[in-house]
């Protein structure tokens, strides 16, 4: 038999690398030796997310299902590629194509024959259980056979035809049981097949991009590198953009690479419309011809009289789905361009909701009601951007057990007696600020402070040296402070105090520890170090096990007084909403005490981490009777019901609110706050 | 555990202890189990009594081997293949590898004091050694096969001087031996029929293997002598057999996909005898001996 059987091996979702197969005759070419590069990638699924993210050796930046955004050596003789990813019921599906890069056709040892053997995905590993609890299987495998392994599951695919070169095969549903404990899972594949003519003949060429979607406003530009995989091939690769609308142009640089990359320019003109774009990267070679597609979303910056801002956030902070209400009218979904959202909020007020996914791929729900007034005060922006100074420095002669804590304009860094004495302050606003030191000790001996007055220090500049034992170093004051109505059952309590400084009333922190009791001693700043705008703030917090109350009260002076804790946050009447079934709608009704009527959230989070949490500011409630709500958003655009918990889930959830009188630096200013949790 | 076996079959048979019968203790092995959603690595005697759970993570705990009352295994507890070692009488785990790479299939060298296993640190699983506490690793088939060939299932021949093991190096699925400090591996069988999951004898002279050699997508249980090259097969059924497991008695211990569901079973090349191991309901696989 002169036939060679030649085996694929290609990625775990995508490894790649060509695998000479059995052979019966005893003249058949021996394995080749390096001659191409072979990567197991590892495929990590998080079900919550729904997506599939595969990667060389590392995590992959780009989130998404499509295999072919890996890199390394994905793509270079075959692309796994995926769609229509989704869990429901226990079962995590995708719909997989597998696409022959090479320049032979697959499943065939003649060139035209069909072989029997199609082309097989085998699980060379997995899948496993990365993320979560349980157990992963694959729930609709075409077969098990012998790959390096004894009753190995795979896919088959070009059942009885073949499959040409860059031609890719109908999408094959992938299903895997996946209990709803698990979040995260992960498996490598290889594929198999037959090819026709010798292994040395085999050359192919590879596309992808990164990143694979590109938002544009009209009149602007973006870029994308394009990354060219080769296989025995180093000839130019001519490139271009398809499918690209009226007004969208692509310029490549390189335009025909002979190397592994160039940069796509994709610029959208002043006159395109808003919208998405599904545009492909074409490559032209020797080695035949490749496309990648390229995602482009239009947009505009919205219109609207809020705007909520995330692009400061890290990537896996920023919101994947957000929408608007504007008074109590219906959810909409608002695209953003940039991360950045504008909405209109008319006088009613309205709702803010958007959920973002974490590093751990792990959902949370977020909605916000506010007034209108509340709503444009300015840009909602989440994740300010660091501009400030990097400052470094060092304490010397803390005492042995002790904290040390340097403040500058509201930042803040700790030493511990037992480390390094260096610091390093980061995000520091230029100008002048007050510089406060403090020297806690944790097994309560001596406590001392330092403080430096408009301090501003250049960028990357240093601290002089904080020392304690230096005539700079003063003794704190303390003060004999009372606690009223302390519970019996609130047996954990603790104090904490920090210094307002300047005329930014920035915030210095002092110490915090345990207090036994409702009488204890408070220490802060000497009257005779104190500038008149200073202000202590002293922090008391109260727990039970169901519990928390807390109270901050702002005084220039440290003196003895009283403090007196809020009331007790009532426990709400939680229900579970009829619609829709598929995910858990909790909500909770209550009476505000009066003591919180500044803004009040409701919560709850299932064992699988997803959480939703529900705020509002009392303005928009208009009074203490409260209802928060998880609303029903399965209708809207993009809103996945796996981001919420499951509608069979329990978990625990809580109910917080905050009020108080005055705002910081102000005599007497006081902040109370209080939180009731349980299970549901 | 011998001794309290004894015990309990006097008493039962209403004899003393020290007029128990001599009865041997059958062999017992370790094997990970998927039971009530979760796969962990356990050990029971050969007619599946005296089962014990040897770990509880949360993570998939698969492929132990034993050697000197030590269990190795890999564990994914940690979000990827890790090694790690749990007393065979139970205890806590011990992690021995802390890598970004899956480290998979371990095998205990016969004193104990090395691991064989694999490592895709390369980018597909390969064979590495290293000590039993997870120090000193190295690739042991570095310039072997090709960039792209797999490597599987190292098992080390009783006098610890060699390693079987799968490779693709020839362009399929198949056995190779190599010598420690001696040169590359060299091929078991002459033929390119697939051959996986090789496990060396107790006395050194057969190993077992899972093949698809008579034909078929399901693999038989196959031994082939070392020194003769002579091949027997060991089952016939339709069904596929695999992951052999040699015990010290001369049996192997493997699994039978029954309906698609893995049970235990052993066979005794010597008199054909075949029997069940039935430690209970869940998918249990990758049995090996414990010493």
């Amino acid at each position: 038999m002169l036939r060679t059987f030649r085996l694929i091996d290609a990625a775990a979702l995508s490894a790649v690398g060509l695998w000479l197969g059995a052979c019966a005759d005893s003249s058949a070419p021996t394995a080749p030796k390096d001659q191409f590069r072979t990567e197991l990638i590892t495929c990590q699924a998080s079900v919550s997310a729904r997506t599939l993210d595969c990667a060389a050796s590392q995590p992959q930046a780009a989130r998404g299902v499509s295999f072919d955004l890996v890199l390394g050596g994905q793509g270079a003789l075959v692309r796994l590629a995926s769609s229509g990813n989704a869990y429901n019921s226990g079962t995590f599906s995708s719909n997989v194509t597998v696409e022959n890069l090479i320049a032979q056709s697959m499943n065939t040892a003649d060139g035209t024959t069909p072989d029997a053997g199609g082309v097989k995905v085998f699980f060379n590993s997995g899948p496993t259980v990365t993320g979560g609890t349980g157990v992963v299987s694959v729930a609709n495998p075409d077969g098990t056979g012998a790959f390096t392994g004894s009753s190995q599951e795979y896919f088959q695919y070009s059942d009885g035809a073949v499959l040409l070169s860059g031609a890719t095969t109908a999408a094959k549903l992938w299903q895997f049981s996946v209990p709803t404990t698990v979040t995260t899972f992960e498996f490598q594949v290889f594929v198999t097949t037959t090819l026709p003519d010798e292994f040395s003949a085999i050359v192919a060429l590879g596309l992808s991009r990164t990143p694979s979607a590109l938002t544009i406003a009209p009149g602007g530009s973006g870029p994308t590198t394009v990354l060219l995989t080769r296989t025995n091939f180093s000839g130019a690769v001519t490139l271009s953009l398809g499918n690209a609308p009226a007004g969208v142009t692509g310029s490549f640089s390189p335009a025909a690479p002979t190397g592994t990359s160039s940069t796509l320019t994709v610029n959208v003109g002043g006159g395109v419309a808003p919208g998405v774009y599904h545009l492909t990267v074409n490559g032209t070679g020797s080695a035949g011809n490749r496309s990648t597609p390229l995602t482009l979303t239009v947009g505009t910056a919205g219109s609207g009289n809020v705007t909520v801002d995330f692009s400061s956030c890290p990537v896996d902070q920023r919101a994947v789905w957000l929408a608007a209400q504007n008074g109590t009218g219906p959810w909409t979904r608002v695209s953003g361009v940039g991360d950045v959202y504008n909405f209109t909020n008319g006088s009613g007020g309205g709702g803010l909701a958007y959920v973002v996914l974490g590093s751990g791929g792990v959902p949370s729900v977020t909605v916000q009601y506010m007034t209108q007034a509340e709503f444009t005060v300015g840009t909602l922006v989440f994740c300010p951007p660091a501009t400030g100074k990097t400052l470094n420095g060092s304490v010397a002669n803390a005492g042995a057990f002790d904290q040390t804590t340097v403040s500058l304009g509201g930042r803040s860094a700790s030493v511990f007696s037992s480390g390094s004495p260096a610091f390093q302050l980061t995000d520091v606003p230029d100008g002048p600020q007050d510089l406060v030191a403090y020297d806690h000790s944790l097994v309560g001996g001596a406590e001392s402070a330092i403080i430096r007055r408009s301090q501003n220090i250049a960028d990357n500049g240093t601290i002089t040296t904080l020392d304690f034992a230096s005539v700079e170093a003063f003794t704190p004051a303390t003060a004999t402070i009372t606690l009223n109505g302390l519970l019996g059952s609130e047996q954990y309590v603790q104090q904490e105090m920090v210094y307002q400084v300047a005329a930014n009333c920035a915030t210095a922190f002092l110490y915090n520890g345990d207090i036994s009791g409702a009488t204890f001693t408070a220490f802060g700043i000497p009257s005779s170090q104190q500038q008149p705008t200073d202000f202590h703030g002293l922090l008391v917090l109260a727990s039970t096990s169901t519990g928390i109350r807390i109270i901050q009260q702002y005084n220039h002076s440290l003196v003895a007084r009283t403090l007196t804790l809020g009331a007790v946050m009532p426990t709400p009447t939680i229900t579970t909403l009829a619609t829709p079934p598929a995910y858990k709608r909790l909500q909770a009704v209550y009476t505000l005490p009066t003591d919180y009527e500044r803004s009040t959230w409701f919560g709850y989070q299932d064992g699988a981490n997803n959480s939703v949490t529900i705020s509002a500011t009392f303005g928009y409630l208009g009074g203490p009777s409260t209802t928060l709500a998880l609303p029903d958003f399965s209708a809207l655009s993009g809103w996945d019901n796996n981001w919420a918990p499951s509608s069979t889930s329990t978990g625990t959830w809580f109910v917080s609110g905050n009020g108080g009188s005055g705002s910081v630096c102000t005599e007497g200013a006081s902040v109370k706050a209080a939180t009731v949790n349980g299970t549901y | 555990m011998k001794r309290g076996l004894a015990l309990s079959i006097a008493l039962l048979v209403g004899c003393t202890a020290s007029e128990a019968p001599n009865v041997a203790a059958p062999p017992a092995i370790v094997f990970d189990w998927l039971r009530n959603g979760n796969r962990d690595i356990y050990r029971a005697t050969l007619d599946g009594k005296d089962t014990i759970r040897l770990t509880s993570s949360p993570g998939d705990d698969q492929y132990p081997t034993e050697r000197a009352g030590t269990v190795v295994f890999t564990s994914y507890r940690d979000g990827n293949g890790e090694l790690y070692a749990v007393p065979s009488s139970g205890g806590a785990a011990r992690r021995l590898t802390t890598t970004t790479a899956n480290e998979t299939q371990p095998a205990l060298s016969p004193d104990g004091r090395h691991i064989a296993y694999l490592s895709d640190e390369s980018g597909v699983p390969k064979l590495w050694l290293c000590a039993a506490d997870g120090t000193n690793p190295e690739p042991l088939t570095t310039g072997f096969g090709f960039a792209g060939s797999i490597e599987a299932s190292p098992s080390w021949s009783p006098s610890g001087d060699r390693l079987v093991f799968v490779s693709t190096a020839n362009g399929h699925a198949g056995l190779f031996i190599l010598t420690l400090g001696a040169g590359a591996p060299t091929p078991l069988l002459a033929d390119s029929s697939t051959a996986v999951e090789p496990s060396w004898s107790a006395d050194g002279a057969l190993v077992a293997f899972a093949s698809t050699r008579a034909g078929g997508a399901a693999t038989n249980i196959y031994t082939v002598n070392v020194a003769t090259h002579e091949i027997r097969q060991q089952t016939h059924g339709a069904e596929a057999d695999g992951q052999p497991a040699a015990l010290p008695d001369g049996r192997i211990v493997y699994v039978s996909w029954v309906g698609g569901t893995p049970e235990l079973r052993w066979l005794d090349p010597a008199t054909q005898m075949v029997g069940n191991v039935s430690p209970g309901p869940g998918a249990a696989q990758h049995p090996a001996s414990i010493y």
